[in-house]
């Protein structure tokens, strides 16, 4: 709930936020007995611009770039989930080839948000030399993002009816070369961080989320994976290529922090695969397909599997050149719900970690 | 295994237990079911209980200005079938209300609340129908809802 400042003071809720105190643009709201936590909530809506709404006054292909300002840091799973409402409501087939292409840069994009999140969580535990060295690695993967693109994170290229362009020549290569760095990295990644002891103290058994919880509070993505549950979109409700992708989905046992932070770890090490073999299995051919400026009447729901979670676009069309409604349903949103749950009992050390295991994006939360 | 067979045994055993209510199968992994609001609480513990819809994904509302009426869509997903249910309702645009899902998925707490602030729908039962999205000292009777598609804008 949005309190008054003036309520606020009076209360014994300590506000940590709005104004970004690591957490991003969001607020954590506690009460402490010492440094003991006796209750903690979110306060989410300071980042809110009105997307679905701002959606209904655009052209379908005017609101894509719209779209990757939700999740910046995971632009093209989102692009990828309205473009498919709208072609489904076309009926379009898309090029096989771009549907390669797609999973690629999808799967680019899941790793480089990892890799956002693998710096943060090191900052929040103390280990400043991985976040200097998980952003490293990412600024190479978005130099090889806009190898192809000519953008570092806003692509605007999964378009309807295809991908803007062809993938240029001599791509290939680079991408196998960046694979076989990255592969290496990620072993050091888990020598040094995710297997070092002071993590592993610092997360385990904080904040757990039992499997039943998990599904009866709509937690989504590595949240909902890390308590154990098999639930992803790319094997339950395949989309694009993933049927035709070995790869598997990495789950947690207990549901604490520190499962949610090795399934992410290994999310990492499937999402090389998918990328090298997308590279090796794709076909010659045309990216696009035209797709009329005027649609339908029609409705559709597409589910992405988005770095943070299960990302869920409801188009309805009335005739016309516009979207009539788009409801975006996004991973942080659902997860950020979870935070009061999972910070009971715990102490306000321990608060950082809560949050950064959910993978909160205040932006993708209130869209 | 003959295509859709798990879509359409659930929209079959829907239509069984509640003959009033629409079922139709869209696509594969898709069904949806369009009830009165009388209803929508029933089928809701109907599909939780007994076809295993456990993993709420979102409620969203739509404002048909035209016929004068909201439509209030719920998307569940079943984490065994691997199928996503449309549960659609209408109600009145001069008095929507609708009967809170809370209890039944308690998942969709912030998605009502949003649908409420944004769209102007009173889910009755909700725990705490309060602004979440929006400016905090936001006032509806003065400057509406903003998803509606009558929402002109707040004026300095």
């Amino acid at each position: 709930m949005k309190e008054s400042n003036a309520a606020l003071l009076k209360s014994r809720w300590i506000s940590w936020g709005p104004v970004h105190p690591a957490s991003g643009q969001l607020r954590v709201l506690f009460d402490t007995d010492g440094e003991h936590l006796l209750g903690a909530k979110v306060d989410i809506g300071y980042v809110h611009r009105g997307i679905e709404k701002m959606a209904e006054n655009r052209f379908f292909i005017g609101v894509i770039p719209m779209l990757e300002k939700i999740c910046i840091l995971d632009a093209s799973n989102y692009d990828l989930g309205y473009v498919r409402a709208v072609e489904e409501i076309h009926g379009v087939d898309v090029p096989e080839r771009a549907r390669y292409i797609r999973v690629f840069m999808c799967e680019l994009n899941r790793i480089t948000s990892h890799l956002y999140w693998t710096a943060l969580m090191a900052a929040v535990t103390g280990f400043y030399t991985i976040l200097m060295w998980a952003i490293n690695d990412r600024e190479l993967l978005l130099d090889l993002g806009a190898e192809y693109t000519g953008q570092r994170v806003s692509y605007i290229y999964i378009i309807p009816g295809g991908v803007r362009q062809d993938l240029p020549s001599g791509f290939k290569e680079k991408a196998f070369e960046f694979l076989d760095y990255f592969e290496q990295r990620l072993k050091i990644l888990y020598d040094t961080f995710f297997t070092n002891k002071l993590f592993q103290m610092r997360t385990s058994g904080v904040g757990v989320l039992k499997k039943e919880d998990a599904l009866r509070l709509g937690a989504a993505g590595p949240t909902l994976r890390g308590s154990g549950l098999k639930i992803d979109v790319r094997k339950d409700d395949p989309y694009e290529v993933y049927e035709e992708m070995d790869f598997k989905i990495p789950t947690g046992e207990r549901g604490d922090a520190y499962d949610r932070c090795m399934v992410r770890f290994h999310e990492m090490e499937q999402s090389t695969k998918i990328m090298r073999q997308a590279l090796e299995s794709m076909p010659d051919g045309p990216v696009k397909v035209r797709v009329p400026w005027i649609a339908p009447k029609g409705e559709a729901l597409s589910r992405v599997e988005a770095a943070r979670g299960e990302a869920d676009f409801y188009l309805l069309t009335q005739r016309g050149s516009k979207p009539y409604r788009l409801k975006i349903s996004t991973p942080s949103f659902k997860n950020l719900y979870l935070f009061s749950h999972i910070s009971r009992g715990h102490l306000v050390a321990d608060l950082p970690v809560l949050l950064f295991s959910l993978d909160p994006f205040p932006l993708d939360a209130d869209r | 295994m003959p295509k859709l067979e798990v879509e359409e045994s659930i929209v079959k055993e829907v239509r069984k237990v509640f003959p009033s209510v629409e079922g139709e199968v869209d696509r594969e992994k898709r069904v949806t079911f369009t009830v009165d609001p009388a209803t929508l609480r029933d089928l809701a513990l109907h599909l939780r209980d007994k076809q295993g819809f456990d993993y709420p994904l979102s409620v969203g509302g739509v404002d048909y200005l035209r016929e004068g009426k909201f439509m209030v869509v719920y998307h569940v997903s079943s984490s065994s079938k691997k199928v996503v249910a449309a549960i659609k309702t209408f109600v009145p645009r001069d008095n929507p209300r609708l009967p809170s899902l809370v209890d039944v998925w308690e998942g969709i707490n912030w998605h009502e609340r949003e649908t409420w602030e944004l769209m102007g729908i009173t889910f009755e039962g909700h725990p705490n129908l309060s602004i979440l999205l929006l400016q905090e000292d936001w006032d509806h009777e003065k400057w509406g809802y903003p998803l509606r598609k009558d929402f002109k804008g707040v004026e300095d």
